[in-house]
């Protein structure tokens, strides 16, 4: 408790504060409170839509009739006024004789110059077709003479290939005989065995005559070895013994006797001779040989006869096929001489470019006499117009001094028809109204009738209107009487209907509606008003039927609200 | 005598100046919460632009206005729904650690049962611990508790800090022994040496850990941001950042609005804390 005593004044300042702070809460709640905007909510409803269309209109002639003059005429004077009641006998207007009779003249000048060209026309065509006749004529006769001279040429051709092929067939009959292949090489064969063994027998002519030489040779040094041997004995001999000197009468002898005992020279002997005697043998066998000479085998006649036989037959080969080729040419030539002469036939067969230059004149000569005949029609009336029947002007489309133009010049209401009630839609009020549908119509002051929708159509200046018709009972209405045209139709039942007042459109022309949605803060949770896009299904001034599943019959709808609403601002509901 | 007049003046400028630098914070406050919002949009203006340069700053409001503390006092009653959610959760708080804080920290200081050494460490070592680590399973507890996104899910954890245990513990520790002792033997309870011998002999113990507690649960930022989805449970602390740079004059007067009950709190509790902090200081 001492405590508390101590520091009184503090805690006093605190609960002050405290209890400042409790009341600002109070007092700012209350003003928070205050400035949210208050609405009021409903839920959505299962309903059909009633759609009433009220409409003014106004009453119109049931048929009117068009008064014509001919186009082009100048007007001189307007009897009638648009709403004067007229009768066939009631002059509406009349023409110019003047200019009516200047317009009669052109079209006689007109006429004339037609009906010049017209005769111009048929004699150039007659000429046309003479001279079409005569080329027809020469073609045919250009195409006979084409036809022979091609016929001749190719008969030509066709003689000179028989002749060629005659003479190839001829020529093929009469072959070269040949050796054949076989014999040729027999004969070969023996003629170079033939050389073979005079080449290997002249060899050992050769080597026969070299033994046969180199043998002599031996015996010629041996005995010049043997000479010289004996003339040293010779001189010692006669130096010393004369009986020596008389025995050198007898050196042949002695010489013999020296042979008789030197072997070598006795053995070089008689190789020598049994070298000569070989060689006389192989001179003797190669002569032989050569007496039985084979002569070298030769065919460059033959051949040569042959190479001619087939140039001979490659030649006249070729000439058959120029003289195919050149009866092909002349067929070819042939077939295009007489293709190009049928062309020319044809040519002048064919008759001329249409030309219907003749037929429009005829067309327009027609034409103007018949517009020559109403305007004299017009002159025997004097130029005078009148109405066929009884009828109120409603329409008047000439003026005194002008032309008439095309199209009607005057238009009337028949006032023995019945009368109709012309009334402008828009395309909201048009969706309730349908061709049959019933309808309540007041004229005037009179009361509403039941009647039929006759006729219902897009306004032809304004699509964006559409005109509906109700033909008028006999004896109802006068032209131009006001009345009210009324529609009643109920749609289907819709599911989720809201009050108009609740539905909002935005700048992109979308519709919305503000629903009651929940949101957490720092105050806790509030009410906001949440911003949902609809689908409108159908709507009347006071009900809209929008398409169910953004909202649902458990929806709270915003009807109205103290404050203009954006998406999600806290709302309060209404005290 | 002249030198120590002018030392004086010294001392006294000096501890002037460095007054000023502790109250500037509370002076930029004042003078934002009371200036003009065109005058805070030019001071303020590099935060709402490019924030390369520096704001500038009047302690001076060329044309000072109350017009930010007549909306926030009378057209915001968000400030006073979070205002409220702060008073709750720190006096519950408060309360709820009276209730099982000083008890326990009684039982600690005056019972010697088995283990009480080690149960007191184990206190300091949870009152060591930043929330940061005890965030996940303080959040598996609260859902497993079901009691998340309400204000229990904030008050029930601070009730149990250790915190004032450690605090009051000390306050208590200071009674003498012979003074229980002859309660006993006087025949007093030990409910009646609580609240008779106890309570009222260690109260700047327990008002210094209420003063401290009043501060730190003030300005709760991170459990209410952990545990509170729901922005109507949001205290003050929470609200301050939601406040947007076109609206800063609101700020400020909120911020010195939120000022006011700690400075109470302080004033009140000023001479119990210097006492508490001391008491906790001496000892051991």
């Amino acid at each position: 408790m001492g405590i508390w005593r101590k520091q009184k004044k503090v805690l006093t300042a605190f609960g002050i504060f405290l209890v400042l702070m409790y009341l600002c809460t109070l007092i700012s709640r209350a003003v928070y409170a205050s400035k949210l905007p208050q609405v009021t909510v409903d839920a959505p409803r299962r309903m059909a839509l009633d759609h009433t269309v009220e409409a003014e209109g106004i009453v119109h002639q049931g048929r009117e009739y068009a008064v014509t003059a001919l186009t082009g005429l100048r007007v001189r004077t307007v009897y009638a006024n648009v709403g004067d009641h007229v009768e066939p006998e009631t002059l509406l207007f009349d023409l110019d004789l003047e200019d009516l009779q200047e317009k009669i003249g052109d079209k006689e000048l007109e006429i004339k110059k037609l009906q010049l060209q017209i005769a111009a026309m048929e004699q150039n065509k007659s000429l046309d077709i003479q001279k079409q006749q005569m080329e027809s004529s020469r073609a045919q006769e250009d195409y006979s003479r084409t036809e022979e001279k091609s016929e001749e040429a190719l008969t030509r051709a066709r003689e000179d290939l028989e002749k060629a092929e005659d003479a190839y067939e001829d020529h093929k009959e009469h072959p070269v005989e040949m050796t054949s292949s076989e014999e040729r090489q027999t004969q070969q064969k023996v003629y170079d065995a033939w050389v073979q063994k005079e080449t290997e027998l002249k060899e050992a002519l050769e080597d026969a005559k070299k033994a046969c030489e180199a043998a002599e040779e031996t015996v010629k040094r041996l005995e010049a070895e043997k000479k010289v041997s004996s003339e040293e004995t010779d001189q010692n001999i006669t130096a010393g013994d004369t009986d020596i000197s008389a025995e050198a009468g007898e050196p042949d002898s002695a010489a013999d006797e020296s042979e008789k005992e030197d072997p070598e020279w006795k053995a070089a002997q008689e190789a020598a001779l049994e070298a000569k005697g070989r060689l006389e043998a192989a001179e003797a066998v190669y002569d032989a040989h050569l007496k039985e000479k084979v002569e070298k085998p030769d065919y460059s006649e033959e051949d040569a006869e042959k190479s001619a036989w087939n140039s001979k037959k490659e030649s006249l080969k070729d000439e058959i096929e120029s003289a195919e080729r050149a009866v092909e040419d002349a067929e070819r030539a042939q077939s295009d001489a007489i293709l190009e002469e049928e062309r020319k036939v044809e040519d002048a067969g064919m008759t001329a470019n249409a030309d219907s230059s003749l037929a429009v004149g005829r067309l327009e000569l027609s034409a103007l006499q018949k517009e020559l005949a109403a305007y004299k029609k017009v002159q025997d009336a004097s130029g005078q117009v009148y109405p066929e029947a009884e009828g109120i002007v409603t329409r008047i489309q000439v003026s005194p001094g002008e032309r008439v133009g095309d199209g009607a010049a005057f238009v009337y209401a028949d006032l023995s028809s019945p009368m109709q009630f012309q009334v402008s839609l828009t395309k909201e009020q048009k969706k309730y109204v349908n061709q049959g549908d019933t309808v309540n119509l007041a004229l005037g002051g009179s009361s509403a009738e039941e009647l039929k929708v006759d006729y219902v159509a897009e306004n032809e200046m304004n699509p964006e209107l559409y005109d509906a018709r109700v033909f008028l009972p006999d004896g109802v209405g006068t032209i131009g009487q006001s009345g009210k045209f009324r529609v009643e139709a109920q749609s289907e039942i819709f599911s989720c209907c809201i009050p108009v007042n609740a539905l909002h459109i935005d700048s992109n022309q979308r519709s919305f509606v503000y629903i009651v949605s929940e949101r957490s803060g720092i105050l806790g949770t509030e009410l906001i008003a949440e911003q949902v896009y609809v689908k409108v299904l159908d709507q009347n001034g006071s009900f809209a039927a929008v398409e169910e599943g953004v909202i649902d019959q458990e929806t709270e709808l915003i009807l109205s609200s103290t404050e203009e609403l954006e998406d999600r601002d806290v709302v309060r509901y209404k005290e | 005598m002249m030198r120590k007049t002018i030392q004086k003046a010294a001392v006294k400028t000096a501890l002037f100046l460095l007054g000023a630098v502790f109250c500037a914070p509370v002076l930029f406050l004042l003078s934002g919460s009371v200036m003009s919002r065109y005058e805070l949009t030019e001071n303020l203006r590099s935060l709402m632009t490019d924030g390369e340069t520096l704001i500038t700053w009047s302690f001076f409001p060329l044309y000072p206005t109350f017009e930010h503390y007549g909306r926030i006092l009378f057209q915001t009653p968000q400030f006073f729904t979070v205002f409220w959610n702060s008073m709750k959760i720190v006096f519950c708080i408060l309360a709820g650690q009276f209730v099982i804080a000083v008890p326990a920290a009684w039982a600690f200081a005056v019972y010697p049962f088995r283990f009480r050494k080690w149960l007191f460490t184990l206190y300091i070592v949870l009152m060591l611990m930043p929330f940061q680590v005890t965030m996940l399973s303080s959040y598996l507890v609260l859902d497993g508790l079901a009691i998340m996104d309400t204000h229990r899910a904030v008050i029930l954890p601070a009730v149990f800090s250790t915190f004032p245990v450690f605090l009051v513990y000390r306050g208590f520790c200071d009674l003498p022994r012979g003074l229980i002792e002859a309660a006993r033997i006087d025949g007093a309870g030990e409910w009646m040496i609580f609240v008779k011998l106890g309570l009222p002999l260690a109260s700047g113990g327990i008002l210094s850990a209420a003063v401290l507690g009043f501060l730190e649960y003030w300005s709760l930022i991170e459990q209410p941001l952990a545990f509170l989805e729901d922005q109507s449970l949001w205290p003050l602390s929470l609200y301050l950042p939601e406040i947007s740079l076109e609206q800063v004059g609101y700020s400020f007067v909120a911020s010195v609005i939120t000022l006011i009950p700690a400075i109470f709190v302080f004033l009140s509790g000023r001479e119990y804390l210097e006492q508490g902090i001391v008491a906790s200081g001496l000892k051991e």
